[in-house]
Protein backbone atom coordinates (compact mmCIF):
# COMPACT_ATOMS: atom_id res chain seq x y z
CA UNK A 1 0.00 0.00 0.00
CA UNK A 2 2.46 2.61 -0.98
CA UNK A 3 1.08 6.49 -0.83
CA UNK A 4 1.21 7.59 -4.38
CA UNK A 5 2.65 11.07 -4.69
CA UNK A 6 -0.40 13.54 -5.40
CA UNK A 7 1.85 16.24 -6.63
CA UNK A 8 5.46 16.33 -6.14
CA UNK A 9 6.63 14.16 -3.63
CA UNK A 10 10.17 15.69 -3.79
CA UNK A 11 8.42 18.92 -2.53
CA UNK A 12 10.67 20.41 -0.10
CA UNK A 13 10.18 24.32 -0.33
CA UNK A 14 10.51 25.55 3.25
CA UNK A 15 6.47 26.41 2.84
CA UNK A 16 5.00 23.65 1.52
CA UNK A 17 1.91 23.16 3.89
CA UNK A 18 1.62 26.60 4.67
CA UNK A 19 -2.28 26.97 3.06
CA UNK A 20 -3.36 23.66 4.23
CA UNK A 21 -2.24 24.89 7.54
CA UNK A 22 -3.71 27.99 7.61
CA UNK A 23 -7.34 26.68 6.84
CA UNK A 24 -6.79 24.41 9.80
CA UNK A 25 -6.01 27.28 12.05
CA UNK A 26 -8.96 29.43 9.87
CA UNK A 27 -11.40 26.52 10.90
CA UNK A 28 -9.93 26.60 14.58
CA UNK A 29 -11.43 29.90 14.72
CA UNK A 30 -14.20 30.20 12.80
CA UNK A 31 -17.33 30.12 13.46
CA UNK A 32 -17.41 29.75 17.20
CA UNK A 33 -14.10 31.96 18.31
CA UNK A 34 -14.73 34.82 16.28
CA UNK A 35 -18.13 35.30 17.28
CA UNK A 36 -17.71 35.12 20.68
CA UNK A 37 -14.95 37.45 19.61
CA UNK A 38 -17.31 39.86 18.02
CA UNK A 39 -20.13 39.42 21.11
CA UNK A 40 -17.51 41.29 23.55
CA UNK A 41 -16.03 43.53 21.47
CA UNK A 42 -19.51 45.18 20.19
CA UNK A 43 -21.24 46.51 22.88
CA UNK A 44 -18.18 48.20 24.43
CA UNK A 45 -18.05 49.96 20.95
CA UNK A 46 -21.78 50.77 21.18
CA UNK A 47 -21.98 51.37 24.98
CA UNK A 48 -19.18 53.88 24.68
CA UNK A 49 -20.43 56.06 21.64
CA UNK A 50 -23.81 55.96 22.88
CA UNK A 51 -22.54 57.00 26.71
CA UNK A 52 -20.50 60.00 25.30
CA UNK A 53 -22.62 60.72 22.40
CA UNK A 54 -25.31 62.30 24.93
CA UNK A 55 -23.34 65.19 25.50
CA UNK A 56 -24.97 67.73 24.54
CA UNK A 57 -22.99 70.45 22.02
CA UNK A 58 -20.27 67.91 21.51
CA UNK A 59 -19.74 67.13 17.37
CA UNK A 60 -20.27 63.63 16.91
CA UNK A 61 -16.87 63.29 14.80
CA UNK A 62 -15.02 64.19 18.05
CA UNK A 63 -17.52 61.87 19.86
CA UNK A 64 -16.68 59.18 17.50
CA UNK A 65 -12.98 59.49 17.00
CA UNK A 66 -13.18 59.01 21.07
CA UNK A 67 -15.12 56.12 20.77
CA UNK A 68 -12.85 54.48 18.17
CA UNK A 69 -9.71 55.34 19.97
CA UNK A 70 -11.55 53.40 23.35
CA UNK A 71 -12.37 50.47 21.83
CA UNK A 72 -9.23 49.76 19.74
CA UNK A 73 -7.82 49.54 23.49
CA UNK A 74 -10.79 47.41 24.15
CA UNK A 75 -9.50 45.34 21.17
CA UNK A 76 -5.77 45.68 21.96
CA UNK A 77 -6.71 43.74 25.39
CA UNK A 78 -9.29 41.13 23.80
CA UNK A 79 -6.89 40.17 21.17
CA UNK A 80 -4.16 39.77 23.41
CA UNK A 81 -6.32 37.85 25.76
CA UNK A 82 -7.50 35.15 22.97
CA UNK A 83 -4.89 35.04 20.85
CA UNK A 84 -1.90 34.09 23.82
CA UNK A 85 -2.42 30.73 23.02
CA UNK A 86 -2.01 30.62 19.55
CA UNK A 87 1.67 29.12 20.07
CA UNK A 88 2.00 28.45 23.40
CA UNK A 89 -0.83 26.03 23.79
CA UNK A 90 0.05 24.11 20.36
CA UNK A 91 3.20 23.51 22.20
CA UNK A 92 2.22 22.68 25.06
CA UNK A 93 -0.76 20.19 23.67
CA UNK A 94 1.84 18.45 21.55
CA UNK A 95 -0.38 19.48 18.73
CA UNK A 96 2.95 21.73 17.48
CA UNK A 97 5.10 18.88 17.92
CA UNK A 98 3.15 16.39 16.15
CA UNK A 99 2.29 18.95 13.14
CA UNK A 100 6.32 19.41 12.58
CA UNK A 101 7.15 15.47 12.76
CA UNK A 102 5.24 15.95 9.55
CA UNK A 103 7.51 17.09 6.05
CA UNK A 104 6.47 21.00 7.04
CA UNK A 105 9.02 23.32 8.26
CA UNK A 106 8.48 25.28 11.65
CA UNK A 107 8.65 28.61 9.81
CA UNK A 108 5.62 26.80 7.67
CA UNK A 109 3.77 26.27 10.88
CA UNK A 110 3.89 29.50 12.64
CA UNK A 111 3.28 31.44 9.40
CA UNK A 112 0.02 29.10 8.63
CA UNK A 113 -1.10 29.93 12.41
CA UNK A 114 -0.54 33.12 11.37
CA UNK A 115 -2.59 33.71 8.40
CA UNK A 116 -5.20 31.39 9.57
CA UNK A 117 -5.50 33.34 12.67
CA UNK A 118 -5.11 37.08 11.32
CA UNK A 119 -8.49 37.09 9.12
CA UNK A 120 -10.71 35.35 11.70
CA UNK A 121 -9.37 37.80 14.66
CA UNK A 122 -9.47 40.74 12.19
CA UNK A 123 -12.80 39.85 11.67
CA UNK A 124 -14.00 38.87 15.11
CA UNK A 125 -12.99 41.73 16.84
CA UNK A 126 -13.32 44.23 14.53
CA UNK A 127 -15.12 44.33 11.42
CA UNK A 128 -17.77 42.26 11.85
CA UNK A 129 -18.76 44.54 15.09
CA UNK A 130 -17.61 47.89 13.55
CA UNK A 131 -19.68 47.41 10.51
CA UNK A 132 -22.77 45.95 12.56
CA UNK A 133 -22.23 49.37 15.08
CA UNK A 134 -22.26 51.87 11.87
CA UNK A 135 -26.33 52.28 11.83
CA UNK A 136 -26.06 52.44 15.67
CA UNK A 137 -23.61 54.80 15.75
CA UNK A 138 -25.58 57.11 12.46
CA UNK A 139 -28.47 56.66 14.67
CA UNK A 140 -26.22 58.20 17.82
CA UNK A 141 -25.13 60.77 15.17
CA UNK A 142 -28.34 62.26 15.12
CA UNK A 143 -28.58 63.92 18.14
CA UNK A 144 -32.27 64.36 18.48
CA UNK A 145 -33.18 61.17 18.15
CA UNK A 146 -33.79 58.64 20.97
CA UNK A 147 -31.66 55.82 21.26
CA UNK A 148 -33.15 52.28 19.99
CA UNK A 149 -34.30 50.36 17.35
CA UNK A 150 -36.48 53.03 16.12
CA UNK A 151 -33.90 55.43 15.66
CA UNK A 152 -31.72 53.07 14.05
CA UNK A 153 -33.95 52.28 11.55
CA UNK A 154 -35.05 55.76 11.21
CA UNK A 155 -31.12 56.54 10.63
CA UNK A 156 -30.92 54.05 7.98
CA UNK A 157 -33.68 55.70 5.79
CA UNK A 158 -32.28 59.03 5.74
CA UNK A 159 -28.98 60.36 4.31
CA UNK A 160 -26.24 59.93 6.86
CA UNK A 161 -23.82 61.81 5.45
CA UNK A 162 -25.71 65.02 6.27
CA UNK A 163 -24.52 64.63 10.08
CA UNK A 164 -21.68 66.91 10.66
CA UNK A 165 -18.87 64.67 12.10
CA UNK A 166 -20.30 61.03 11.12
CA UNK A 167 -17.61 59.49 8.45
CA UNK A 168 -19.14 58.46 5.10
CA UNK A 169 -18.81 54.36 5.26
CA UNK A 170 -15.80 54.39 3.36
CA UNK A 171 -14.24 56.16 5.90
CA UNK A 172 -15.29 54.44 8.64
CA UNK A 173 -13.84 50.74 6.50
CA UNK A 174 -10.65 52.72 6.41
CA UNK A 175 -10.94 53.41 10.34
CA UNK A 176 -11.94 50.05 10.88
CA UNK A 177 -9.07 48.26 8.55
CA UNK A 178 -6.56 50.04 10.39
CA UNK A 179 -7.84 49.26 13.71
CA UNK A 180 -7.63 45.63 12.15
CA UNK A 181 -4.30 45.68 11.25
CA UNK A 182 -3.66 46.60 14.66
CA UNK A 183 -5.16 43.98 15.80
CA UNK A 184 -3.10 41.67 13.32
CA UNK A 185 0.27 43.14 14.62
CA UNK A 186 -0.64 42.18 18.09
CA UNK A 187 -1.36 38.67 17.13
CA UNK A 188 1.76 38.66 15.49
CA UNK A 189 3.43 39.81 18.41
CA UNK A 190 2.28 36.99 20.72
CA UNK A 191 3.14 34.65 17.87
CA UNK A 192 6.75 35.88 18.98
CA UNK A 193 6.19 35.93 22.50
CA UNK A 194 4.75 32.33 22.53
CA UNK A 195 7.56 30.75 19.79
CA UNK A 196 9.64 30.99 23.28
CA UNK A 197 7.02 31.25 26.19
CA UNK A 198 4.76 28.36 27.69
CA UNK A 199 3.01 30.31 30.49
CA UNK A 200 0.24 32.24 30.18
CA UNK A 201 0.66 35.01 32.79
CA UNK A 202 3.97 35.46 31.28
CA UNK A 203 2.53 35.73 27.48
CA UNK A 204 -0.51 37.98 28.97
CA UNK A 205 2.24 40.03 30.66
CA UNK A 206 4.28 40.74 27.46
CA UNK A 207 1.13 41.39 25.59
CA UNK A 208 0.07 43.68 27.81
CA UNK A 209 3.63 45.31 27.38
CA UNK A 210 3.70 45.37 23.41
CA UNK A 211 0.39 47.20 23.48
CA UNK A 212 1.54 49.56 26.47
CA UNK A 213 4.63 50.50 24.14
CA UNK A 214 2.32 51.24 21.62
CA UNK A 215 0.30 53.65 23.61
CA UNK A 216 3.23 55.14 25.21
CA UNK A 217 4.46 56.01 21.03
CA UNK A 218 1.44 57.47 20.39
CA UNK A 219 1.44 59.91 23.12
CA UNK A 220 5.26 60.97 22.14
CA UNK A 221 3.81 61.42 18.93
CA UNK A 222 6.00 59.38 17.15
CA UNK A 223 3.32 57.34 16.22
CA UNK A 224 3.56 57.74 12.16
CA UNK A 225 6.64 54.68 11.62
CA UNK A 226 5.18 52.76 14.64
CA UNK A 227 1.01 50.58 14.22
CA UNK A 228 -0.18 52.07 16.92
CA UNK A 229 -0.60 54.65 14.28
CA UNK A 230 -4.16 53.21 13.78
CA UNK A 231 -4.61 54.99 17.09
CA UNK A 232 -4.30 58.14 15.64
CA UNK A 233 -5.56 57.17 12.55
CA UNK A 234 -9.16 56.94 13.41
CA UNK A 235 -9.84 60.40 14.44
CA UNK A 236 -11.89 61.45 11.61
CA UNK A 237 -10.42 65.39 11.38
CA UNK A 238 -7.07 63.44 10.42
CA UNK A 239 -7.72 61.03 8.21
CA UNK A 240 -7.17 63.57 5.52
CA UNK A 241 -3.94 64.89 6.92
CA UNK A 242 -2.66 61.97 8.26
CA UNK A 243 -1.66 59.54 5.38
CA UNK A 244 -3.50 56.65 5.17
CA UNK A 245 -1.24 54.26 3.44
CA UNK A 246 2.06 55.00 5.43
CA UNK A 247 0.12 53.63 8.72
CA UNK A 248 -0.80 50.32 6.63
CA UNK A 249 2.25 49.92 5.76
CA UNK A 250 3.62 50.43 8.80
CA UNK A 251 0.94 48.46 10.62
CA UNK A 252 1.94 45.71 7.88
CA UNK A 253 5.65 45.90 8.14
CA UNK A 254 5.60 45.51 11.69
CA UNK A 255 3.29 42.22 11.60
CA UNK A 256 5.86 41.18 9.04
CA UNK A 257 9.01 41.44 10.84
CA UNK A 258 7.17 40.32 14.14
CA UNK A 259 6.17 36.70 12.53
CA UNK A 260 9.58 36.77 10.82
CA UNK A 261 11.21 36.85 13.94
CA UNK A 262 8.52 34.30 15.92
CA UNK A 263 9.19 32.07 12.61
CA UNK A 264 13.08 32.12 13.29
CA UNK A 265 12.80 31.86 17.44
CA UNK A 266 10.36 28.44 16.66
CA UNK A 267 12.84 27.20 14.43
CA UNK A 268 15.34 26.80 17.67
CA UNK A 269 13.05 25.66 19.96
CA UNK A 270 13.05 22.25 21.61
CA UNK A 271 9.52 20.56 20.98
CA UNK B 1 19.25 9.47 -1.65
CA UNK B 2 18.27 6.17 -0.77
CA UNK B 3 20.17 3.87 1.68
CA UNK B 4 21.43 -0.05 0.17
CA UNK B 5 19.18 -2.51 1.57
CA UNK B 6 22.70 -3.55 3.90
CA UNK B 7 23.10 -0.35 5.47
CA UNK B 8 21.22 0.22 8.83
CA UNK B 9 17.79 2.04 8.69
CA UNK B 10 18.72 3.98 11.68
CA UNK B 11 21.97 4.63 12.76
CA UNK B 12 23.28 7.22 15.80
CA UNK B 13 27.07 7.80 16.87
CA UNK B 14 27.66 9.37 19.71
CA UNK B 15 24.68 11.57 20.19
CA UNK B 16 24.63 13.63 23.03
CA UNK B 17 22.17 16.31 24.34
CA UNK B 18 22.07 18.36 26.66
CA UNK B 19 19.72 20.77 28.16
CA UNK B 20 21.58 23.97 29.81
CA UNK B 21 23.75 21.84 32.26
CA UNK B 22 21.80 18.76 32.29
CA UNK B 23 22.92 16.04 29.82
CA UNK B 24 20.00 14.02 28.93
CA UNK B 25 22.38 11.95 26.09
CA UNK B 26 26.18 11.56 27.02
CA UNK B 27 26.65 9.72 23.46
CA UNK B 28 24.62 7.20 22.86
CA UNK B 29 25.41 4.67 20.13
CA UNK B 30 23.77 1.92 17.67
CA UNK B 31 22.16 0.67 14.67
CA UNK B 32 18.99 -0.32 13.67
CA UNK B 33 19.25 -2.93 11.34
CA UNK B 34 16.86 -2.55 8.34
CA UNK B 35 13.21 -4.50 8.56
CA UNK B 36 13.89 -5.34 11.78
CA UNK B 37 11.40 -4.52 14.81
CA UNK B 38 13.67 -3.09 16.88
CA UNK B 39 13.28 -2.78 20.92
CA UNK B 40 14.82 0.53 22.32
CA UNK B 41 14.42 -0.49 25.91
CA UNK B 42 15.07 1.43 28.99
CA UNK B 43 13.83 2.93 32.44
CA UNK B 44 12.21 6.27 32.66
CA UNK B 45 14.40 8.91 31.93
CA UNK B 46 16.84 6.79 30.18
CA UNK B 47 16.86 9.49 27.55
CA UNK B 48 14.66 6.95 24.80
CA UNK B 49 12.12 9.99 23.67
CA UNK B 50 14.98 12.55 23.27
CA UNK B 51 16.51 10.71 20.91
CA UNK B 52 13.57 9.66 18.99
CA UNK B 53 12.77 13.77 19.12
CA UNK B 54 16.54 14.04 17.75
CA UNK B 55 15.62 12.02 14.56
CA UNK B 56 12.16 13.12 13.99
CA UNK B 57 13.92 16.99 14.25
CA UNK B 58 12.10 17.71 17.01
CA UNK B 59 15.19 18.35 19.22
CA UNK B 60 18.49 19.48 17.84
CA UNK B 61 21.45 16.95 19.29
CA UNK B 62 24.29 18.99 20.97
CA UNK B 63 26.90 16.59 19.50
CA UNK B 64 27.41 13.57 17.19
CA UNK B 65 25.60 12.36 13.99
CA UNK B 66 22.06 10.65 13.23
CA UNK B 67 20.95 9.11 10.26
CA UNK B 68 17.32 7.48 8.68
CA UNK B 69 17.62 5.81 5.64
CA UNK B 70 21.41 7.17 4.55
CA UNK B 71 19.76 10.72 5.52
CA UNK B 72 21.48 13.17 8.23
CA UNK B 73 18.42 13.91 10.32
CA UNK B 74 19.87 17.55 10.75
CA UNK B 75 20.70 18.34 7.08
CA UNK B 76 18.00 16.50 5.58
CA UNK B 77 15.50 16.87 8.19
CA UNK B 78 12.42 17.37 5.66
CA UNK B 79 13.28 14.41 3.84
CA UNK B 80 13.41 11.89 6.93
CA UNK B 81 10.27 13.12 8.06
CA UNK B 82 8.64 12.42 4.50
CA UNK B 83 9.93 8.85 4.90
CA UNK B 84 9.37 8.19 8.36
CA UNK B 85 5.99 7.68 10.31
CA UNK B 86 6.80 9.20 13.89
CA UNK B 87 4.23 7.87 17.02
CA UNK B 88 4.64 10.89 19.66
CA UNK B 89 4.16 9.39 23.35
CA UNK B 90 1.47 11.49 23.72
CA UNK B 91 0.18 12.18 20.38
CA UNK B 92 -2.27 15.37 19.93
CA UNK B 93 -3.96 16.68 16.92
CA UNK B 94 -6.08 20.05 16.23
CA UNK B 95 -8.93 19.19 18.53
CA UNK B 96 -11.59 20.43 16.06
CA UNK B 97 -10.62 17.91 13.83
CA UNK B 98 -12.25 14.50 13.49
CA UNK B 99 -10.44 10.92 13.17
CA UNK B 100 -11.03 11.00 9.36
CA UNK B 101 -9.44 14.50 9.51
CA UNK B 102 -6.68 13.89 11.13
CA UNK B 103 -5.91 11.70 8.32
CA UNK B 104 -6.34 13.62 6.22
CA UNK B 105 -4.64 16.36 7.05
CA UNK B 106 -1.62 14.31 7.44
CA UNK B 107 -1.57 13.11 3.78
CA UNK B 108 -1.93 16.48 2.65
CA UNK B 109 0.71 17.62 4.54
CA UNK B 110 2.90 14.21 3.81
CA UNK B 111 1.86 15.03 -0.44
CA UNK B 112 -0.14 11.55 -1.03
CA UNK B 113 -3.15 10.72 -1.60
CA UNK B 114 -5.72 10.09 0.89
CA UNK B 115 -5.44 6.74 2.34
CA UNK B 116 -8.15 7.67 5.52
CA UNK B 117 -10.47 4.55 4.63
CA UNK B 118 -7.75 1.63 4.36
CA UNK B 119 -5.54 2.97 7.24
CA UNK B 120 -9.09 3.40 9.26
CA UNK B 121 -9.99 -0.20 8.39
CA UNK B 122 -6.23 -1.46 9.48
CA UNK B 123 -6.59 0.46 13.01
CA UNK B 124 -10.10 -0.94 13.60
CA UNK B 125 -11.52 2.51 13.32
CA UNK B 126 -13.69 2.50 10.84
CA UNK B 127 -16.84 3.39 12.87
CA UNK B 128 -15.06 6.23 14.59
CA UNK B 129 -14.52 8.17 11.58
CA UNK B 130 -16.55 11.41 12.38
CA UNK B 131 -15.86 11.38 15.66
CA UNK B 132 -13.93 14.35 16.81
CA UNK B 133 -10.18 13.19 18.10
CA UNK B 134 -11.29 14.71 21.74
CA UNK B 135 -13.70 12.07 22.21
CA UNK B 136 -11.51 8.81 21.74
CA UNK B 137 -10.70 6.44 24.41
CA UNK B 138 -6.68 6.26 25.15
CA UNK B 139 -6.67 2.93 23.01
CA UNK B 140 -8.72 4.69 20.19
CA UNK B 141 -6.52 7.62 20.49
CA UNK B 142 -3.16 5.54 20.08
CA UNK B 143 -4.78 3.68 17.07
CA UNK B 144 -5.14 6.79 15.49
CA UNK B 145 -1.48 7.73 15.99
CA UNK B 146 -0.51 4.43 14.56
CA UNK B 147 -2.91 5.37 11.77
CA UNK B 148 -1.20 8.56 11.60
CA UNK B 149 2.42 7.32 11.47
CA UNK B 150 1.62 5.01 8.17
CA UNK B 151 -0.08 7.56 6.20
CA UNK B 152 2.04 7.41 2.81
CA UNK B 153 3.21 4.06 3.42
CA UNK B 154 6.86 5.11 5.43
CA UNK B 155 9.58 3.11 5.24
CA UNK B 156 10.40 3.34 8.72
CA UNK B 157 8.44 3.69 11.73
CA UNK B 158 9.43 5.69 15.00
CA UNK B 159 6.80 4.73 17.65
CA UNK B 160 7.74 6.28 21.28
CA UNK B 161 5.85 3.80 23.47
CA UNK B 162 2.90 2.49 21.43
CA UNK B 163 1.03 0.56 24.19
CA UNK B 164 1.83 2.87 26.93
CA UNK B 165 -1.52 3.23 28.74
CA UNK B 166 -3.75 0.89 27.21
CA UNK B 167 -5.55 -1.51 28.98
CA UNK B 168 -4.57 -4.82 28.16
CA UNK B 169 -7.04 -5.79 25.42
CA UNK B 170 -6.26 -2.26 24.05
CA UNK B 171 -2.37 -3.65 24.24
CA UNK B 172 -3.11 -6.39 22.26
CA UNK B 173 -4.24 -5.43 19.78
CA UNK B 174 -1.79 -2.49 19.11
CA UNK B 175 1.35 -5.22 19.25
CA UNK B 176 -0.75 -7.09 16.87
CA UNK B 177 -0.76 -4.36 14.54
CA UNK B 178 2.75 -3.64 14.64
CA UNK B 179 3.05 -7.67 14.37
CA UNK B 180 1.36 -7.09 11.23
CA UNK B 181 3.34 -4.05 9.90
CA UNK B 182 6.97 -5.88 10.49
CA UNK B 183 7.00 -6.84 6.71
CA UNK B 184 6.26 -3.24 5.59
CA UNK B 185 8.91 -1.36 7.40
CA UNK B 186 10.89 -0.89 9.50
CA UNK B 187 9.99 -0.43 13.44
CA UNK B 188 12.56 1.16 15.74
CA UNK B 189 9.94 1.82 18.73
CA UNK B 190 10.56 2.56 22.72
CA UNK B 191 9.20 0.74 25.52
CA UNK B 192 9.67 -0.50 29.08
CA UNK B 193 7.16 -3.17 28.80
CA UNK B 194 9.32 -6.66 28.32
CA UNK B 195 6.58 -8.55 27.48
CA UNK B 196 6.04 -6.42 24.85
CA UNK B 197 9.52 -6.63 23.80
CA UNK B 198 9.65 -10.40 24.27
CA UNK B 199 6.67 -10.50 21.81
CA UNK B 200 7.92 -8.23 18.94
CA UNK B 201 11.38 -7.42 18.64
CA UNK B 202 14.11 -9.34 16.92
CA UNK B 203 16.33 -6.50 18.04
CA UNK B 204 16.78 -4.57 21.37
CA UNK B 205 18.79 -1.85 22.50
CA UNK B 206 19.26 -0.88 26.55
CA UNK B 207 19.55 2.38 27.28
CA UNK B 208 20.44 3.04 30.56
CA UNK B 209 21.09 7.59 31.89
CA UNK B 210 21.73 8.24 28.40
CA UNK B 211 23.71 5.38 27.24
CA UNK B 212 23.44 2.09 25.04
CA UNK B 213 24.61 -0.47 27.88
CA UNK B 214 23.76 -3.62 25.40
CA UNK B 215 22.39 -3.75 21.60
CA UNK B 216 22.16 -7.01 19.33
CA UNK B 217 19.33 -9.81 18.70
CA UNK B 218 17.10 -10.64 21.22
CA UNK B 219 18.61 -14.31 20.78
CA UNK B 220 21.66 -13.33 22.00
CA UNK B 221 20.44 -11.97 25.35
CA UNK B 222 17.98 -14.55 25.77
CA UNK B 223 20.24 -17.79 25.01
CA UNK B 224 23.52 -15.83 25.27
CA UNK B 225 25.97 -15.00 22.80
CA UNK B 226 29.70 -16.35 24.66
CA UNK B 227 28.18 -17.53 28.01
CA UNK B 228 25.19 -20.07 28.42
CA UNK B 229 23.45 -21.79 31.02
CA UNK B 230 21.94 -25.60 30.57
CA UNK B 231 19.81 -27.69 32.23
CA UNK B 232 20.96 -31.12 32.63
CA UNK B 233 19.29 -34.74 34.51
CA UNK B 234 21.38 -37.15 35.38
CA UNK B 235 20.17 -40.91 36.52
CA UNK B 236 21.75 -43.23 38.97
CA UNK B 237 23.80 -43.09 41.59
CA UNK B 238 27.04 -41.84 39.50
CA UNK B 239 25.21 -38.45 39.29
CA UNK B 240 26.46 -36.59 42.34
CA UNK B 241 30.35 -37.31 41.04
CA UNK B 242 29.66 -36.33 37.60
CA UNK B 243 28.28 -33.22 38.73
CA UNK B 244 32.25 -32.63 40.88
CA UNK B 245 33.83 -33.75 37.92
CA UNK B 246 31.79 -31.07 35.57
CA UNK B 247 32.32 -28.35 37.95
CA UNK B 248 36.14 -28.99 38.12
CA UNK B 249 36.18 -28.34 34.10
CA UNK B 250 37.45 -24.68 33.11
CA UNK B 251 35.12 -23.52 31.05
CA UNK B 252 32.28 -24.13 33.45
CA UNK B 253 31.54 -21.36 35.78
CA UNK B 254 29.27 -22.80 38.35
CA UNK B 255 27.19 -25.94 38.81
CA UNK B 256 24.39 -25.68 40.70
CA UNK B 257 22.92 -29.02 42.54
CA UNK B 258 19.07 -29.20 42.96
CA UNK B 259 19.17 -32.81 43.76
CA UNK B 260 17.54 -35.82 42.39
CA UNK B 261 20.23 -35.77 39.39
CA UNK B 262 19.35 -31.92 38.72
CA UNK B 263 21.59 -28.88 38.20
CA UNK B 264 22.02 -25.64 36.71
CA UNK B 265 25.60 -25.09 35.02
CA UNK B 266 26.26 -22.24 33.88
CA UNK B 267 29.17 -21.69 31.49
CA UNK B 268 31.65 -19.24 30.12
CA UNK B 269 32.46 -20.57 26.73
CA UNK B 270 29.23 -21.32 24.89
CA UNK B 271 30.44 -23.06 21.60
CA UNK B 272 33.23 -25.12 24.78
CA UNK B 273 29.96 -26.46 26.25
CA UNK B 274 28.47 -27.37 23.27
CA UNK B 275 31.46 -29.77 22.28
CA UNK B 276 32.39 -30.88 25.49
CA UNK B 277 29.67 -31.14 28.44
CA UNK B 278 28.05 -33.99 27.39
CA UNK B 279 31.04 -36.11 26.33
CA UNK B 280 32.80 -35.18 30.14
CA UNK B 281 29.65 -35.63 31.84
CA UNK B 282 29.64 -39.76 30.27
CA UNK B 283 33.46 -40.15 31.19
CA UNK B 284 32.64 -39.23 34.72
CA UNK B 285 29.78 -42.15 34.95
CA UNK B 286 26.87 -39.62 34.17
CA UNK B 287 23.82 -41.11 32.47
CA UNK B 288 22.59 -38.08 31.21
CA UNK B 289 18.73 -38.34 30.76
CA UNK B 290 18.15 -34.75 29.83
CA UNK B 291 20.52 -31.87 28.62
CA UNK B 292 19.44 -29.06 27.31
CA UNK B 293 20.13 -24.90 26.99
CA UNK B 294 17.93 -22.61 29.15
CA UNK B 295 16.67 -19.35 28.12
CA UNK B 296 17.58 -16.52 30.21
CA UNK B 297 14.42 -14.63 31.19
CA UNK B 298 14.19 -10.86 29.54
CA UNK B 299 13.22 -9.63 32.89
CA UNK B 300 16.26 -11.40 34.50
CA UNK B 301 18.69 -9.34 31.76
CA UNK B 302 17.25 -6.52 32.12
CA UNK B 303 17.33 -5.75 35.46
CA UNK B 304 20.82 -7.02 35.45
CA UNK B 305 21.76 -4.30 32.74
CA UNK B 306 20.03 -1.13 34.12
CA UNK B 307 20.56 -2.33 37.73
CA UNK B 308 16.83 -3.34 38.73
CA UNK B 309 16.73 0.63 38.49
CA UNK B 310 13.83 2.56 37.40
CA UNK B 311 15.13 5.53 36.35
CA UNK B 312 13.75 9.30 36.93
CA UNK B 313 9.84 9.39 36.61
CA UNK B 314 8.97 11.35 33.98
CA UNK B 315 10.99 11.50 31.01
CA UNK B 316 9.01 13.51 29.36
CA UNK B 317 8.59 15.68 32.09
CA UNK B 318 12.51 16.69 31.95
CA UNK B 319 12.62 17.22 28.32
CA UNK B 320 10.01 19.88 28.23
CA UNK B 321 11.42 21.31 31.57
CA UNK B 322 14.66 22.09 30.53
CA UNK B 323 13.48 22.90 27.43
CA UNK B 324 12.14 25.80 28.92
CA UNK B 325 14.33 26.12 31.28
Amino acid sequence: MKGRPMADRSRSTAFAGVGTLAMVELRRWLPRRAIVLAVASLPILLFVTFALGGEADTPFGEVLAVALTGWSIVVVLVVVGTSQGVLADAVEDGTAAWTVSMPVTRKAYVLAKFVGAAPAIALGAVIVPGLVAYPFLAASADANSEFGAVAVIDALQRDTSAYAGLPSLGEYAIMLSLIALLAVYLLAMMLLFGSRLTSAAALLGFGLASAAVLIVFNGLGIEEGTPGVAFVAVLPNRLEELAVVPALVASAAWSACAVVIAAWSFDRRPL
Amino acid sequence: MSASSTAPAIEFHSLRKSFGRTEVLPGVTTEVPTHSVFGFLGPNGAGKSTTMKILMGLLRPTSGTARVLGLDVERDSLEVRRRVGYLPQSPAYPSHLTVAGVLGLAAKLRGVADQTDSLLETVGLTDRADRRVQGLSGGEAQRLGLAQALVGDPDVLILDEPSAGLDPAGRREVLGLLDDLRTRATIFYSTHLLDDVARLSDTIAVLVRGEVVADGPIDQFTIGDTSSTWQVRLDGPTAAAAFETLARQPWVASVDCAGSGVATVDTIDRTTAEHELLPVLREAGGHVAELRPTRRSLEDIYFSLTGGTNGADGEDGTDEGQADG
